[in-house]
C-alpha cells in the first residue's frame, strides 16, 4: 500500500506540473485570439523536451498557407503579405495600435508603404480610431484592415 | 508581388519531400522563347573563352582535376562533405541533392558529373533545368573553370524567389533561455534575411529543423538522438517565428547582425536555393538545427569553416561563439518575450497595483468597470498595459475561454486607446548579459581533499550545459540541467580509482515566485552514486523527482523548497531496491561579482523495499577567478544506511 502512495506521489509529481510547453494551435482561425493557443505539459514532456529540443514540430515547414479557414478576398487590398501580416498578428497589432506605435504598428506602416513622414501622423490616427478599426469582439482581420485603410486615407 | 509570394510558398511547401526531380512549372516557364536566349548566352560563354576554339567537356574536366577542384575547401562546403571515419561523405542524405551516383561519398565524381550537366553536351533545357536547380555549385564551378557563366535571367523560379527575399542583411537570430523550461537552455538557431528599410518582423526566417508529428516523449527522444527524423532546411516569414518563440515558449530572443557584404548574401541565397527540400537525417547532438545553419554562412563567406568547429556534439551557442570569434556579428539587438515584458511592466508598477492588474485579470472583469481610475492617464495607461499582456498571457497559457480573452482584450485595449502616453516598457532595462559571453559549456572538475578522514582527490567531467555552481552571466539564474557529469574518485592513502557518480541528467529549476508570476520549481534527476552502506561503498541507481517554491531573497539570492520522492536500485539494498520521499531546502547566493554560495539539506525518508533514512548536508562557495577557471570549497556531510559521511575538497574548475 505504501508503495502504491509513493508511485502514485512520484508519478503526479512528473505529470502534475503545468510547464509550459511549446505545442501550437494547428489552425489560425479568423479574429482576436486566433493564433494564440498554447497547450499545458506535463513534467515528464518537459523532461524529455530537453533532449528533443531542436526536434520541432511540422510548424516550422515551409511558409504555411495562407491565413486559415477565414481567407476571404479582400477585393481592395491586392497585398497579400498585409493581409497575411495582419490575420497572423491581429492581436499584438491592436496591442500597439491601442498603445500609440509599437513594433507591429510599424511594420504595418512599411506593409502599407506608409511615407515616413506621415509615420506619426497614421500611429496617431491609428489610436484615436481604435474603437472604429476594432468595433466588436467579433471583430476579423479583414473589417480591422478596412478601416485601418480608412484611417489611412484620412492622414 | 503575389505572384512571387506564390513563388516562395509553393516552393517550399508544395513539395515537403523535396522530389522535384521534375519542376513542372520550371520547365514551362523555360520552354518558350527561354532556349533561344539561353542558346544566346551560351554562344556568347563560348566566344568570351578569349577566342580560343570552344573548349570540351573533357578539356573542362582535365582542367577541373588540374586545379584539383574536388579538393576544394568550398567544393566540400557546397557539398556538406566532412571527413569520417570511412573517408569524406556529405551530411546531406537526399539523393536528388547529387548529380553523380554515389556522389555523396566521391567528392571527385561528384564534381566531374557537375561538370558533364553543367557545361556538356546535354540537351539545352536539362541542362538550363540542373543549372538553375544547383545554381551555386553552377557559379562557382563557372568562376573556377574561366567560364563566362550564364546569366540567371534564365532561372525565373530561382529569380522569383531572390525578389521575394530580398535580403540586405542576414541576422543570426538565437531564442534564449525561457524560464522554468531547463530544455530551453540548449536554445534553437535560426537566420533572419532583412529587407532594406522594412521592419525585421516582415523579413524571412530560414531554420533547419526535423519533420515530426509525434508528441515528446520517450521514443521521440530516442528518435531524435539516432536520427530517426528527416530535417530540413524552410523559410518562414519571421514573424511566426517571434510568436512561437516570444509569446509561446516566452524565450527571449537575440539577434546578431552579421556584417555579410551583398555579394556574400548572394551566395547564400543560392545555396539556400539548392537546399530545398533536401533532406538530411537530424541528430539532436550534433547534426542539429544550430550546425546545418553553419553551412549557410560557411557557403556565404568563402573559406569560413564554421561547420568545422564542432565534433561530438553542437550546441547552439556555441555556434554564437564561433561566429562571433569570426568576426561575423556586428551589433545585437535584445527581443524580450512576452514574459520579461510582463515583468518590466509589472516592475515599474508600485506593488499595489500590480496586485490590482491580478485581481482583475483572476476574475476577469473588465477594466472599465472594476479598475479604479489612478491620479494620472499615464499610471492608467502602466496598468492597462500589464491587464492587456497579462490577458494575452493568460489566454495563451490556456487559462482562459477565447470569449473572455476577447472580451477583456477589447475593454482594456479600448481604454488604453484614450490614453495617449507612449508605452516604452524597455526604457532604461539593459538587456541580461550576451549568453555566448558566459562561461563555455564543458568542465573540468578537479578536487583534493579529506574524505572520511583519508585524503582523497576526485575528478569530475560534465561535457554540457551549466550548474547552478558555474557563473551565471549568460545563462538563466536558478536553472540547472548537466548530462553525463562523471566523477571518479582516487583515494591517496590506498590507491585506487573509482567511479564515484555518473548522473546521466540532473535538472533543477529554481524560479523565483516573488514578480507578477507564481511559478513552481522542479527537480529531476537519473544517475548511479556510490554510497556508505552498512557493508561497504556500493554503486546504488537513483531517480529523483521533486517539485516546489522558490523565492527570491534582493537581487542575486534565492531559497527554495522542494518536496522529493526518490527510488533507489542496487544489490546492496535489501529487496533491491528503495522508495523514498522528504524535502529539500536551499539557499543559493551570488556574492558580488566573484562570490557565489549555496547551502542546501536533504531529508529523505525510505518507507518502502530497504528501509532506511538519508540525510545530506552541503556547502559550497565558489570564486570566480576569470570565465575559465573557477576555485571553490565543497563540504557535505551525508548519514545514511545509517552510517555518516563527511568530505571535505577544494577544488578548481576549468571550461572550455
Amino acid at each position: 500500500m505504501k508503495r502504491m502512495w509513493l508511485f502514485a506521489i512520484t508519478i503526479g509529481l512528473l505529470g502534475g506540473y503545468g510547464v509550459a510547453a511549446d505545442e501550437l494551435g494547428d489552425n489560425c482561425g479568423c479574429g482576436l485570439g486566433s493564433v494564440l493557443f498554447q497547450g499545458k505539459e506535463s513534467l515528464v514532456a518537459e523532461i524529455f523536451a530537453v533532449t528533443t529540443n531542436q526536434v520541432t514540430g511540422t510548424q516550422t515547414f515551409g511558409i504555411s498557407s495562407g491565413t486559415s479557414g477565414c481567407d476571404q478576398p479582400i477585393m481592395f487590398v491586392a497585398n497579400p503579405r498585409l493581409n497575411r501580416f495582419v490575420a497572423y498578428n491581429l492581436d499584438n497589432l491592436a496591442r500597439d495600435i491601442a498603445a500609440g506605435g509599437g513594433e507591429f504598428v510599424d511594420a504595418l506602416a512599411a506593409l502599407m508603404h506608409v511615407p515616413a513622414a506621415k509615420s506619426s501622423a497614421f500611429r496617431v490616427g491609428l489610436q484615436r480610431n481604435y474603437a472604429r478599426i476594432f468595433p466588436s469582439v467579433d471583430v476579423d482581420h479583414e473589417e480591422a484592415l478596412r478601416h485601418i485603410l480608412g484611417v489611412y486615407n484620412t492622414i | 508581388m503575389e505572384f512571387a509570394f506564390h513563388v516562395v510558398r509553393k516552393f517550399f511547401i508544395s513539395t515537403p519531400l523535396g522530389r522535384h526531380s521534375k519542376p513542372a512549372f520550371l520547365v514551362r516557364k523555360l520552354t518558350g522563347s527561354l532556349p533561344l536566349l539561353l542558346a544566346a548566352v551560351i554562344a556568347c560563354s563560348c566566344s568570351g573563352a578569349a577566342g580560343k576554339t570552344a573548349e570540351t567537356v573533357g578539356d573542362l574536366i582535365q582542367r577541373s582535376a588540374r586545379r584539383g577542384l574536388h579538393c576544394h575547401p568550398y567544393w566540400h562546403v557546397l557539398m556538406h562533405y566532412v571527413p569520417g571515419t570511412f573517408g569524406t561523405r556529405s551530411l546531406i542524405d537526399d539523393p536528388d541533392f547529387f548529380l553523380a551516383t554515389g556522389g555523396k561519398t566521391n567528392p571527385q565524381a561528384e564534381l566531374e558529373a557537375a561538370v558533364r550537366r553543367f557545361f556538356g553536351d546535354d540537351d539545352p533545357d536539362d541542362r538550363t533545368e540542373t543549372t538553375c536547380r544547383f545554381i551555386a555549385r553552377y557559379t562557382w564551378l563557372a568562376a573556377e573553370l574561366d567560364v563566362v557563366p550564364q546569366s540567371v535571367d534564365v532561372c525565373g523560379a530561382y529569380r522569383d524567389f531572390v525578389s521575394e527575399l530580398a535580403a540586405s542583411r542576414v541576422v543570426l537570430v538565437f531564442p534564449t533561455t525561457s524560464m522554468n523550461s531547463p530544455a530551453s537552455m540548449f536554445g534553437h538557431t535560426l537566420l533572419a534575411l532583412d529587407q532594406d528599410g522594412g521592419s525585421r518582423l516582415l523579413s524571412y526566417a530560414v531554420d533547419y529543423s526535423a519533420r515530426t508529428e509525434e508528441k515528446p516523449g520517450i521514443l521521440f527522444a530516442l528518435k531524435g538522438i539516432f536520427g530517426h527524423y528527416r530535417g530540413t532546411y524552410g523559410i518562414l516569414p519571421y514573424y511566426e517565428k517571434v510568436r512561437d518563440y516570444s509569446d509561446i515558449d516566452s524565450r527571449d530572443i537575440r539577434e546578431y547582425e552579421l556584417n555579410l557584404s551583398l555579394r556574400e548574401i548572394d551566395r547564400l541565397v543560392m545555396h539556400l536555393w539548392e537546399l530545398n527540400g533536401v533532406e538530411s537525417r537530424y541528430y539532436f547532438f550534433k547534426e542539429n538545427c544550430a550546425y546545418n545553419l553553419l553551412f549557410l554562412l560557411d557557403v556565404a563567406r568563402p573559406g569560413l569553416a564554421l561547420h568545422r568547429n564542432f565534433r561530438g556534439w553542437t550546441l547552439p551557442v556555441d555556434t554564437i561563439r564561433a561566429v562571433r570569434d569570426a568576426g561575423l556579428v556586428e551589433r545585437s539587438e535584445f527581443r524580450p518575450s512576452r514574459r520579461t515584458r510582463i515583468n518590466r511592466l509589472a516592475a515599474r508598477l508600485p506593488a499595489r497595483d500590480v496586485r490590482r492588474v491580478q485581481k482583475i485579470l483572476s476574475t476577469a472583469a473588465l477594466p472599465s468597470e472594476a479598475m479604479p481610475l489612478a491620479e494620472s492617464a499615464e499610471a492608467d495607461a502602466h496598468m492597462l498595459d500589464l491587464v492587456i499582456a497579462g490577458a494575452q498571457h493568460r489566454f495563451g497559457a490556456g487559462d482562459w475561454s477565447q470569449a473572455t480573452y476577447r472580451k477583456v482584450f477589447l475593454d482594456a485595449t479600448r481604454l488604453r486607446s484614450e490614453r495617449h502616453v507612449a508605452v516604452d516598457a524597455d526604457e532604461d532595462v539593459l538587456p541580461p548579459p550576451l549568453p555566448e559571453r558566459g562561461h563555455a559549456t564543458a568542465r573540468l572538475k578537479l578536487a583534493l581533499g579529506a574524505v572520511d578522514s583519508e585524503m582523497a582527490a576526485e575528478v569530475e567531467f560534465r561535457p554540457a550545459y551549466h550548474s547552478l555552481d558555474d557563473p551565471v552571466a549568460g545563462y538563466a539564474a536558478g536553472a540547472e540541467i548537466a548530462f553525463l557529469e562523471t566523477r571518479f574518485r582516487f583515494g591517496l592513502d590506498h590507491g585506487g580509482a573509482v567511479l564515484q557518480q555518473l548522473q546521466l541528467i540532473d535538472i533543477v529549476s529554481l524560479a523565483s515566485r516573488n514578480g507578477y508570476f507564481r511559478p513552481m520549481s522542479w527537480t529531476f534527476a537519473l544517475g548511479v552514486e556510490r554510497l556508505q552502506t552498512q557493508t561497504g561503498r556500493h554503486h546504488i541507481a537513483a531517480l529523483t523527482v521533486g517539485g516546489g517554491h522558490t523565492w527570491q531573497l534582493g537581487d542575486t539570492s534565492l531559497v527554495y523548497g522542494l518536496l522529493q520522492t526518490r527510488w533507489q536500485g542496487g544489490r546492496a539494498l535489501a529487496d533491491g531496491y528503495a522508495g523514498g520521499a522528504g524535502a529539500r531546502l536551499g539557499w543559493t547566493a551570488e556574492i558580488g561579482r566573484y562570490w557565489y554560495s549555496q547551502l542546501s539539506g536533504e531529508i529523505l525518508s525510505y518507507g518502502v523495499g530497504d528501509r532506511h533514512r538519508e540525510r545530506v548536508a552541503t556547502l559550497a562557495v565558489r570564486y570566480r577567478w576569470n570565465k575559465a577557471i573557477q576555485l571553490g570549497i565543497d563540504v557535505v556531510h551525508a548519514d545514511e544506511f545509517h552510517r555518516h559521511d563527511t568530505r571535505a575538497l577544494v577544488n578548481c574548475t576549468m571550461y572550455y
